[in-house]
């Protein structure tokens, strides 16, 4: 036993976007006998909204729950399990010089923590009301992170499956141009990603599709060989269920042609792939096959977009439906009337009713939104909402408004050679 | 006839203003059936009340599992559109009362 082709490393998935739960990743650090801990934590809208964060306070910019995490995983993979996340979002810098003010806080001031930055290339895009302008890095970075012996490594937009196909490519020696084993790592990455939507999360119907424990449920694990075959699995006493169905439905997820999805890393062909169930809650894989990366990496251009007003509100019993469109009614006609605003996009919801005109449920809820130029323009529409209570149909309740901040996202594609990843460690010159 | 919730399972996905939908036969020796019997008109025809653009269909035999990309989502995707659902992520579960007529 136990070649250097028989040497197995293991991955596990510690968040599947921005908020994800925590304690699973705890418990992964502490049971899973882990070389690699991923924390995949960025979405298309969470990296502009994080470069909108940092204009308005250079200090910010990282993902919120950042020190959260780490205070809670690092003293289970002190000496044993690096961590690797883009968590950095819009700040790799500070967020790395924060996980290593945490570690020496924890008594760990040794631990070597790397953050990768390049990802901005908001200076390319000549677009001038942009406010930011993301490419998605590849894993290269990543790699010469832990070549360099980072414990921890925090980037910004790295794409979400390099950050598990970094390791792969370090511990085996793969070839930057192997695209099958690129390939077979990437699909084992992009399972990964989303934590427990691999493990039973997004997926349960308790009546036709149950999910053994939802609430006790456990974030997914890789054993993957240097020949890419891999095995996907949860820790035992964890709630969830990793099959067939849940493997095939997250290696389909966001995907728009299986035969040819896009990564920074290789090109992958999905058609071939085959899911196997070997033991309870333990899936093989295998049949992912690649080609070349695109020339060009894909970038995110966010620009202001004025902003989101959003009010609700209920109505119960006979005729719900109907007080709910007149109350809809008439805050369009006062927010027009009495206010004069241009609304773009307006939407009048009776949410309960769907989109089925017969519709007759027992509680029907109104809400209304639109977009507007102003933050004040947009306080109107819940506010006109709000004041359903005294001047709107009979029995309306539970009224609730919002503003938020909106940023339309467009992609572009750049050349490669204008994209240059850049690896720091913290307390080393840049 | 049997109800596509009866057959399959459904995955949503969304990257902009595109929505994806995997339909995963439950049982593999059901997939000739969904390959014959949810062609991308029909997805599209229950659909239609939140796209605005085409539905396009891939076949995966080996998974067991159809995938339809469906563009042009109503608002526009996450980034700005004023919708409830902005991703579409409830979009795929519409599918689940389709009737599909065996052979």
């Amino acid at each position: 036993m136990g070649g250097l082709s028989e040497r197995a490393v293991r991955i596990g998935s510690g968040a599947g976007y921005s908020g994800d739960r925590i304690d699973p990743a705890v418990d992964l650090a502490r049971r899973g006998e882990l070389d690699y801990l991923v924390f995949e934590c960025l979405g298309e809208r969470t990296t502009a909204s994080a470069q909108l964060a940092r204009q308005a306070d250079p200090d910010a910019g990282f993902d919120p729950l950042l020190e959260a995490r780490m205070r809670a995983v690092l003293p289970w993979c002190a000496g044993k399990t690096r961590v690797i996340t883009n968590m950095g979002a819009a700040n790799p810098d500070a967020a790395a010089e924060r996980v290593a003010a945490i570690a020496a806080e924890l008594g760990n001031p040794e631990l070597r923590v790397a953050c990768v930055t390049g990802d901005d290339v908001l200076h390319l895009v000549s677009a001038e009301d942009a406010v930011s302008a993301n490419a998605y890095l590849g894993a290269d970075p990543v790699v010469a992170a832990l070549r360099a012996g980072a414990d921890v490594v925090i980037t910004g937009r790295v794409a979400d499956a390099a950050l598990f196909l970094a390791p792969m490519r370090y511990e085996f020696g793969w070839a930057a141009d192997d695209w099958d084993l690129l390939a077979a790592g990437t699909v084992v990455g992009h399972l990964l990603e989303c934590a427990g939507q691999l493990t039973g999360g997004y997926f349960a119907d308790p009546v036709s599709d149950p999910v053994p424990e939802l609430a006790r449920l456990g974030f997914p694990l890789a054993v993957v060989r240097a020949d890419g075959s891999a095995e996907l699995t949860k820790l035992p006493d964890t709630g969830g269920r990793l099959d067939r169905l849940t493997v095939t439905a997250q290696l389909l997820y966001e995907v728009d042609d299986p035969a040819r999805y896009l990564t920074p890393d290789v090109t992958v062909d999905l058609t071939g792939v085959r899911v196997e169930e070997i033991a309870p809650d333990v899936v093989r894989l295998r049949g992912a096959r690649g080609a070349a990366a695109p020339r060009e990496l894909k970038a995110l251009i966010g620009r202001r977009a004025g902003f989101l007003g959003e009010g609700e509100i209920s109505y119960r019993g006979p005729g719900a439906r109907a007080r709910a469109r007149l109350a809809g009614e008439v805050v369009l006609a006062r927010l027009d009337g009495v206010h004069g605003l241009v609304l773009h996009e307006p939407r009048v919801d009776l949410i309960g009713c769907a989109d089925d005109p017969a519709a007759e449920p027992p509680e029907v809820r109104l809400r209304v939104a639109a977009r507007t130029a102003s933050e004040s323009d947009a306080a109107l529409i819940g506010w006109e909402v709000e004041t359903l209570y005294t001047n709107g149909p009979a029995g309306g309740g539970g009224a609730r408004r919002s503003v938020r901040p909106v940023l339309e996202l467009d992609p572009v594609f750049l050349p490669r050679a204008e994209v240059a990843g850049a690896v720091r460690m913290v307390g080393e010159p840049g | 006839m049997r109800s596509l919730r009866e057959l399959a399972v459904v995955r949503t996905g969304d990257k902009g203003a595109l929505v994806t939908v995997a339909v995963l036969a439950r049982n593999p020796v059901d997939y000739p059936l969904l390959a014959r019997a949810l062609p991308a008109s029909v997805v599209a025809a229950r659909l239609a009340p939140v796209l605005t653009g085409p539905v396009r269909r891939h076949e995966l035999p080996l998974l067991g599992a159809l995938l339809f990309s469906c563009a042009g989502v109503r608002g526009g995707g996450v980034s700005s559109s004023t919708e409830l659902d902005a991703h579409g992520k409830t979009y795929g579960h519409l599918l689940l009362d389709i009737e599909l007529e065996e052979r």
